[in-house]
């Protein structure tokens, strides 16, 4: 299909239109962003889309390659130049249209993407050593502008999928299997497999634990990096394809995975993520004062902080420091900012360089005043005499060897040991698998990560299907969407071999 | 699902939510949780599961308004729905049929005590209570308890270790559970350590998603990081770090 597209008259049209040199000679479009000054003091989106002047011009830039590398570094293979073709010819609907066929958030890839090392980073413009197409903020364009627009459109009331019995297809033409199947988990990779297997003509009901929808999308997220709204609107688009979803259900505690299968259901995705904080096991960790990044942000974006009465997490003057230099720290220490603290801190026992955070995350974390603090660990926290934490003691480090990781790995400096002053601590120094509770005949590691065959993420057990973070260790959320596809496609061949073989 | 069949109020300040939730009701057993939202922007509150009826299919918690939930108690009528409600959480509370068992409350620490009462009665068990008397709470849970109770003592503040304390010297106890306030349970948990004596307590802790995601609850219990929600309410008392606990259990930031 996406080749058949590329021959298109007016695809061939749109690249005799300009001279590849002329092209090349456009510079990659600036994403809008908020005035510094102004966003620190909200949770408004710091990024404010591109304009559909900007778009369209960025989208002239795309050289539609014969090959093109971006759709290879893509987990869910997106057809890039397709729907990057459709925006420079202004036809946005066809745009995302040509995005709806493999990615059910393309709002939020859009967004919290790291396109920088997956499209982007395989993209021609690189070779030329010229920076490459915005696909990221493209792909953001196409889906905000069908949301918008969708707002002014009116949508029938009608569910999409009501059946017609007589020929066993659904209102819209796609088929219609009586077959239900259950996602345990309404993160990224739940979305994306419960979408695909609805369009493949499945019954899809998503059980999620929380009583928001969206798993880390919203828990994890903030609002000045996701908004919540485009996320609902995401699963808007799902129910009206018919996903049914039903939150407050805590599978293995209210429900048992035997339950699921009694209740009907004839196959399982389980895609409960790994949310279970590490902790850095050191002296000092269970004072009041120091908190998991999930608490911290769980806190602020489900604005839960009323739990505590008076005593919600207001920083004003105070000093925060945020211990790791993933991407959950950098959300954490621009929340902090937000907050109002003196000092907001990320405190990283390794380099600027070896950060694993998106550079545009560490960019936006600097301009706003955050301070970071490398080759610093911390070693023990430190209390006053009423108990509560008043500072942390940090070792120096200084970078030695690449490990396993590839990155140099900080070895301590000898006698190298330091105070800083700090009212809070949140602690962001990876996760572990939510491991799922009593399942029984599924393989799983050490960890508590559930060990699948990784062509069709099937798990030990028959029928019990799994993906993103609860099998790969904490990730992306494209990696965790592009499991979610591929779970779909060989849960629902195995079906159809099943529903074959009884036809015979 | 989650509409509010009654509402018995012991008080002016404590009352007994019935909501109706089959499935809980179903699954839940003595010594495990729920958490409420009572309204879609409110905050989540664990309560523990006071009774409940598979066949009804309703289940039971009691509000108590020094709670933080004076607004709530007399906003709810019933036949509202509760938007959110998940449970049955944490672990089952263990009885051992039989056993001579010793509870001891205080303060908010009586409520979740009321099942597991109910169900060591059920279970053949001789049960004893120390209770305060001037919780609120225990004189209105009394006529839950009574009829359960071989021996029920209600004492000031100032007696309850003590009379605790009476009761395992002088006493065959198999077991001692308890909760309340983390000072008490500390020398209560000492003393029947020192005697040989088998404790457990029940933690009352701020959560906030209760499913293992933020930590907030953790407690050191045998050396190690526990978190009430997903490996409690009830632990070995002899176990648990209760200096650190009350550390935590101040507020912060």
């Amino acid at each position: 299909m996406i080749k058949e597209g590329r021959d298109a008259d007016w695809r061939r049209e749109l690249r005799d239109r300009l001279s590849a040199k002329k092209r090349t000679a456009i510079p990659r479009v600036k994403m809008p962003e908020l005035p510094v000054e102004y966003r620190i003091h909200n949770n408004r989106e710091v990024n404010e889309g591109l304009s559909i002047e900007q778009a369209v011009l960025e989208a002239t830039r795309c050289l539609d390659c014969p090959d093109p590398g971006c759709i290879k570094g893509c987990p869910v293979h997106n057809d890039i130049p397709g729907f990057i073709k459709n925006i420079q010819r202004r036809e946005y609907a066809e745009a995302i249209k040509v995005l709806n066929r493999t990615t059910v958030l393309p709002a939020v890839c859009g967004r919290v993407c790291p396109q920088e090392n997956q499209c982007e980073a395989l993209c021609i413009y690189n070779k030329m050593g010229k920076k490459p197409v915005a696909i990221g903020d493209l792909e953001r364009f196409a889906a905000d502008f069908e949301r918008e627009i969708s707002g002014h459109v009116k949508i029938p009331k009608k569910r999409e999928d009501a059946v017609d019995s007589k020929n066993g297809e659904t209102s819209s033409g796609r088929p219609f299997y009586p077959i239900k199947v259950a996602v345990i988990g309404s993160g990224p990779s739940g979305l994306s497999f419960a979408g695909d297997m609805r369009l493949r003509g499945y019954g899809v009901s998503v059980f999620e634990a929380l009583s928001e929808i969206g798993g880390v999308l919203k828990y994890g997220i903030p609002e000045f990096c996701l908004p919540n709204y485009v996320v609902d609107n995401e699963i808007e688009k799902l129910k009206r394809i018919g996903v049914e979803f039903r939150k407050d259900i805590f599978i293995g505690k209210t429900y048992s995975y035997e339950d699921l299968f009694k209740m009907g259901f004839k196959g399982l995705y389980i895609a409960t993520g790994a949310g279970k904080p590490r902790f850095m096991e050191i002296p000092g960790e269970n004072l009041p004062g120091v908190m998991t990044a999930n608490e911290y942000l769980i806190r602020l974006n489900y604005d839960v902080s009323r739990i505590f009465g008076i005593n919600n997490v207001d920083l004003a003057a105070k000093k925060v420091a945020i211990i790791g230099g993933g991407n959950t720290a950098i959300d954490a220490v621009r929340f902090a900012v937000r907050q109002g603290a003196e000092r907001a801190m990320i405190v990283y026992r390794r380099g600027m360089e070896e950060m694993p955070a998106r550079k545009e995350e560490i960019r936006h974390a600097i301009e706003e005043g955050v301070e970071f603090i490398t080759l610093t660990n911390p070693i023990e926290f430190l209390a006053d005499d009423r108990g509560r934490l008043r500072a942390m003691k940090v070792q120096k480090m200084e970078l030695g060897l690449p490990d396993e990781s590839g990155r140099r790995s900080p070895q301590p400096i000898k006698d190298a040991i330091e105070e800083i002053e700090v009212d809070l601590v949140v602690e962001s120094v990876g996760y572990l698998p939510n491991t799922p509770v009593r399942l029984e005949g599924v393989n799983m590691t050490g960890k508590g990560e559930i060990i699948v065959d990784e062509s069709s993420m099937k798990s030990s057990a028959s029928a019990i299907y799994a993906g993103g973070d609860i099998v790969r260790g904490p990730a992306t959320v494209i990696l965790a969407m592009g499991d979610g596809r591929k779970a779909a496609a060989s849960m629902s061949a195995a079906f159809e071999k099943a529903m074959g073989e009884i036809k015979l | 699902m989650n509409e509010i069949i009654s509402i018995h109020k012991y008080s002016e300040k404590t009352a007994r939510i019935r909501i109706n939730n089959p499935v809980i009701a179903s699954k839940g057993e003595p010594g495990q949780f729920i958490i409420i939202k009572f309204n879609p922007e409110g905050v989540r509150i664990p309560f523990s599961i006071i009774d409940s009826d598979a066949e009804g299919g309703w289940i039971d918690i009691i509000i108590h308004r020094a709670d933080g939930l004076d607004e709530v108690l007399d906003i709810l009528q019933p036949g509202e729905i509760v938007p959110d409600l998940l449970g049955p959480l944490g672990n089952p509370a263990v009885i051992e049929p039989g056993t001579t068992l010793l509870f001891f409350g205080d303060g908010s620490g009586v409520v979740p005590l009321v099942p597991l009462i109910h169900e060591a009665k059920k279970r053949g068990c001789r049960v004893k209570a120390v209770l305060s008397e001037h919780s609120s709470r225990t004189q209105c849970l009394l006529s839950e308890i009574d009829e359960e109770c071989e021996s029920i003592v209600t004492v000031s503040d100032d007696n309850l270790l003590e009379s605790a304390l009476n009761f395992v010297a002088s006493e065959h106890i198999d077991k001692v559970i308890m909760s309340g306030p983390t000072m008490m349970m500390k020398r209560l948990s000492a003393e029947t350590k020192k005697r040989g004596i088998p404790a457990e307590c029940l933690l009352n802790m701020l959560m906030i998603d209760g499913i293992g995601l933020c930590g907030i609850c953790r407690v050191i219990v045998g050396g190690k990081r526990k978190q009430t929600c997903t490996d409690g309410p009830i632990f070995n008392a002899h176990e648990v770090d209760f200096d650190q606990l009350f550390n935590r259990q101040r507020l912060f930031v």
